[in-house]
């Protein structure tokens, strides 16, 4: 997660040249832990995830070059997705086949029926979001002033009261409230930012 | 430094948040921040905006696959894969002397070194797809993925490419492709079931056949949901309620089929789909058994498959009628109310034998939450005799209505349409039936309707709600404007969609429907005397059509989006009102604008008085403005309402007018004196649309809530509510010839209403 923002945009573009050869890395950096999440999110074993992981993978270094999904389909997160769902999707038809609960006459047996198309959307977004919100505070990081940092990170991520926190670093009860809303509103608008480039 | 007392106000908060505040100040607001609740939240609301920062953080350590996870040598892998890939791409390309373009991102397909992922091995009459997010492709569907396999065929979740919608699949399976007369009647009953259309069926769209005619499909709506089948697999009853409300969903979409003398045949749980977000039955697979019957007949003599749900005649090959239908109807209904199928066995043989000879005891014997009626009512649609079963499906349909009721006051809602002419056919029947069963599940339902009507009376102000109505439904959008044709035959509906539809309103049958408008179509109007239909839109065309063949007659443009036209009553001229407030004048038989005229805020609505002299218009200004028809000079400023006028209408004779709008507002103008005459009080929300019935002595809005209102002028008090639609209801038309309102709804639905049982 150390590239800019730009190029992450552009992600797509260098992953069709094959002369950019951290394009893949990019890509892999970028999306698969997402992917796992999600994916894991939907009740499947590391193993299985991994292994869907791969082919998702599989598809869209295969694909790459073919296609003008960018224009068609609302972008290559959206792309994404689809490869992704529809890999679930047959994963589970798969499963279902040759599990005991296999049943000739269930026609029409919806597989996303549990979990509701919207619901796989929202999650999808969700770890997306997740993702925007690491690589931002990455990048945020750097530019903040270490204890403000600090009493953020304390709080934020380590679930320390704001007292706790205070006490560790010495600053106020009340410094560590405004430390943390400081970086929250930073952080916020570095996803926007993320957010309103890709779509 | 003391903590200061009041609450920080936003802009406080703001201040601290971006550090733009002295010292001194951001002190003693910390000092505040540290014991107040309050303010530590409002301070972290602000800075969390829209977006849940807390939460998207909170677990950022725990982002990446543990260490140990099998992920990271999966993603290895492929890398290398990929990698080992292009730089295969690298190489041929440098070996080939054409276009020495180093970007394969240029080329349009075919660069890469691997073909396609073709599909999978028992769907090898798929074409491989160019996308890898499909499995594979099917003329111009893109396949997505397989949704379930059958006795008859593969079910396939996929994308339209053309209509750009997703769809489902339904693929014969090869070994009945291979049979001519099985491959035949399956789209000979395709073609039938397209002609359904009613709520609760599953939209058919098309019937295809693919490689050379050897591959036959089904392409219809696809249903987010689950089978009933899937709802019953814990061989656990339903909710009594949800018993009775799904089987008389499933008797009124089987009632619209018998009404096209479709027989489905094969009526089991499979064959229910329940949409998720609606809770909704939709009946899927009709007639489709009897393709299945031609094959297995040919292979082995003898009707195998689940026989389960069979009515007894079916089990003796005997040709499977509407009553059969019934059967399986209460064969479903008994597995719904007491979680097993009544005529259970080891096999297939045991099943058939139990279908001719047993009677399973009664449902409200095996679960005691079944009232008798609901019990009843099953066993008499278990009847051995096709002669002692109820009458039809639309009886059964009416009849679970009710019971549906005893369990709560019954809401409209949840009452599907059956034509009105079913529901008054069913008064007679009622008073024929001979079989011990039925008569006993009548008059329970006799019973039953009582009851919900005392329930209504005492849980509602205004009676009268249940009217019959017919659902003209799956336009694609909100439908902005309902017009009956003067004859009373068809209705023409706008869309948001650019399109127009038509319908037969007695078979409830989508007759033409026509791309009209760049953008929302926001009006549609018949002419009073010819065959012409009027529409505008978002695009600030007016079109004229031919109300038979639907041809452009004749266009006009306005100066921004049209929301209200109307005819002149002799039919010769058309007022049209634009976004700028603008009032636009056409003679219909040429293509100049006679006249225009500007009035303050943008125009939702205009009208043209009953003798044709005034022209009244309204919309954002809160004024209703009446103009001289020829001379556009203005008459009128009728004051009163306190937000924008939606929609207007003038009295069929004599000198009231009506506008409706925000907030409420239903009011009546006396346009001699131009003052209110009425002003009626009573609505739900914003009201959208108004009508006056043909003697100008009642009145129906329309609201934000979905509700109808019929209103009695003379006393000033609604006399019955439309309840029905499931979103606002933007319009309301009369039938010229009949008692019958036509609504639409931004939920995508027209709603005929029988009015015929008020007075």
């Amino acid at each position: 997660m150390t590239e800019s923002p730009a190029t992450r945009a552009s992600l797509v573009f260098r992953l069709r040249d094959q002369e950019d050869h951290d394009a893949w890395g990019d890509f892999v950096a970028n999306y698969g832990p997402m992917l796992y999440r999600f994916i894991r999110s939907r009740g499947l074993q590391d193993s299985d995830a991994s292994d869907l992981v791969q082919e998702v993978m599989r598809s869209v270094g295969l694909a790459i070059g073919r296609l003008n999904y960018a224009k068609e389909k609302g972008g290559f997160r959206a792309w994404l997705f689809t490869i992704t769902r529809n890999k679930l999707s047959t994963f589970f038809e798969k499963r279902r086949r040759i599990g005991p609960t296999a049943n000739d006459t269930a026609q029409f047996e919806l597989l996303n029926q549990a979990p509701g198309r919207n619901e796989l959307d929202e999650q999808w977004e969700l770890e997306y979001q997740r993702q925007l919100a690491a690589d931002a505070m990455e990048k945020l990081k750097a530019t903040i002033e270490p204890n403000t940092w600090k009493a953020f990170e304390l709080t934020a991520i380590d679930g320390l009261t704001a007292e706790e926190a205070g006490q560790q670093i010495g600053l106020s009860k009340g410094a560590v409230y405004v430390a943390r809303s400081r970086v929250t509103a930073k952080l916020r608008s570095e996803i926007e930012e993320r957010m309103n480039e890709e779509s | 430094m003391n903590a200061i007392a009041e609450h920080l106000s936003e802009l406080q908060l703001r201040h601290l948040i971006n550090g733009s505040v002295d010292e001194q100040s951001a002190a003693s607001w910390e000092k505040h921040l540290e014991d107040c609740g309050r303010c530590q939240d409002a301070l972290q609301a602000m800075a969390t905006g829209e977006i849940a920062v807390d939460s998207l953080v909170a677990d950022v350590k725990t982002l990446d696959p543990p260490s140990k996870s099998a992920y990271w040598p999966a993603v290895k892998a492929v890398e290398e894969e990929i990698k080992t890939s292009m730089s295969g791409i690298a190489r041929s390309a440098s070996d080939t002397p054409v276009e020495g373009t180093s970007n394969i991102a240029d080329t349009d397909g075919g660069a890469l070194p691997h073909p396609p992922t073709p599909p999978p091995s028992d769907l090898e009459f798929l074409d491989p797809s160019d996308d890898p997010a499909y499995i594979g492709k099917l003329h111009h569907f893109q396949i997505a993925r397989v949704i379930g396999r059958g006795g008859m065929g593969i079910v396939l979740e996929a994308f339209d490419t053309h209509l750009q919608r997703p769809v489902a699949i339904k693929v014969l399976n090869p070994q009945f492709q291979t049979n001519d007369t099985a491959r035949q009647r399956f789209c000979r009953e395709g073609r039938a079931a397209a002609a359904i259309s009613h709520e609760h069926v599953v939209p058919m769209y098309q019937v295809a056949k693919a490689n050379e005619g050897e591959v036959a499909y089904l392409v219809m709506q696809l249903i987010e949901g689950d089978t009933l089948e899937s709802r019953l697999s814990d061989a656990r009853p339903l909710p009594p309620n949800e018993v009775a409300r799904i089987g008389m969903q499933i008797a009124a979409g089987l009632a619209a089929a018998h009404r096209r003398d479709m027989v489905h045949r094969d009526i089991k749980p499979a064959n229910v789909m329940i949409e998720t977000e609606s809770n909704s039955v939709k009946l899927t697979d009709f007639g489709l058994a009897r393709a299945h019957d031609d094959v297995k007949l040919t292979k082995t003599g003898m009707v195998t498959g689940t026989p389960l749900y069979m009515s007894p005649e079916q089990t003796l090959g005997e040709t499977a009628d509407e009553r059969s239908d019934l059967f399986s109807v209460g064969a479903v209904l008994y597995e719904m109310a007491t979680g097993i199928a009544p005529f259970q066995a080891p096999s297939a043989i045991g099943v058939m034998q139990n279908i001719m000879k047993l009677t399973p005891d009664p449902p409200h014997k095996v679960n005691a939450g079944i009232t008798r009626p609901l019990s009843d009512l099953i066993m008499s649609l278990l009847a051995k005799k096709p002669t002692d079963r109820p009458e039809s499906a639309a009886d059964v349909a009416t009849a679970l209505a009710s019971i549906v009721s005893e369990y709560g006051p019954i809401s409209p809602l949840q009452v599907p349409a059956v034509a009105a002419n079913e529901v008054k056919k069913l008064s007679g029947s009622y008073k024929r039936v001979q079989n011990r069963w039925t008569a006993i599940a009548w008059m329970a339902a006799a019973a039953a309707v009582l009851v919900a009507v005392g329930i209504f009376v005492a849980t509602r102000p205004d009676t009268g709600d249940n009217l019959p109505s017919v659902v003209l439904p799956d336009n694609p959008g909100t439908v902005w404007s309902v017009d009956f044709e003067p004859d009373g035959q068809q209705l023409a509906a706008a869309v948001e969609d650019g399109s127009v539809r038509i319908w037969d309103v007695a078979n409830q049958e989508l007759v033409k429907s026509f791309g009209a408008h760049r953008g929302i179509v926001w009006m549609v109007a018949y002419h009073p005397d010819r065959r012409l239909l009027v529409t505008s839109g978002d695009d600030a065309e007016i079109k004229l059509w031919n109300s038979d063949t639907f041809e452009l007659v004749r266009s006009w443009e306005a100066d921004s989006a049209v929301r209200g036209i109307a005819f002149s009553p002799d039919g010769q001229r058309l007022v049209a009102g634009d976004r700028e407030g603008t009032l636009h004048i056409f003679d219909i038989d040429s293509d100049q604008e006679i006249a225009r005229k500007t009035h303050p805020g943008s125009i939702l609505a205009v009208d043209y008085s009953a003798d044709g002299k005034l022209i009244a218009s309204a919309g954002s200004e809160k004024t209703v403005f009446v103009f001289d028809a020829e001379s556009l000079d203005q008459r009128l400023a009728l004051q009163g309402h306190d937000g924008p006028i939606y929609n207007l209408r003038f009295a069929p004779a004599g000198n009231r007018l009506a506008s409706v709008g925000w907030n409420k507002n239903v009011r009546v103008w006396n346009t001699d004196t131009g003052k209110e005459a009425l002003n009626l009080i009573g609505s739900e929300g914003d009201v959208w649309g108004v009508a006056f019935c043909g003697d100008g002595t009642h009145l129906v809005t329309s609201d934000q809530a979905g509700t109808a209102r019929a209103w009695d002028l003379s006393s000033g008090q609604c006399v019955t509510t439309l309840r029905g639609h499931t979103a606002a209801v933007h319009n309301v038309s009369l039938d010229p010839t009949a008692r019958r309102v036509a609504t639409s709804s931004r939920d995508g639905t027209v709603r005929v209403w029988d009015m015929s049982s008020l007075e």
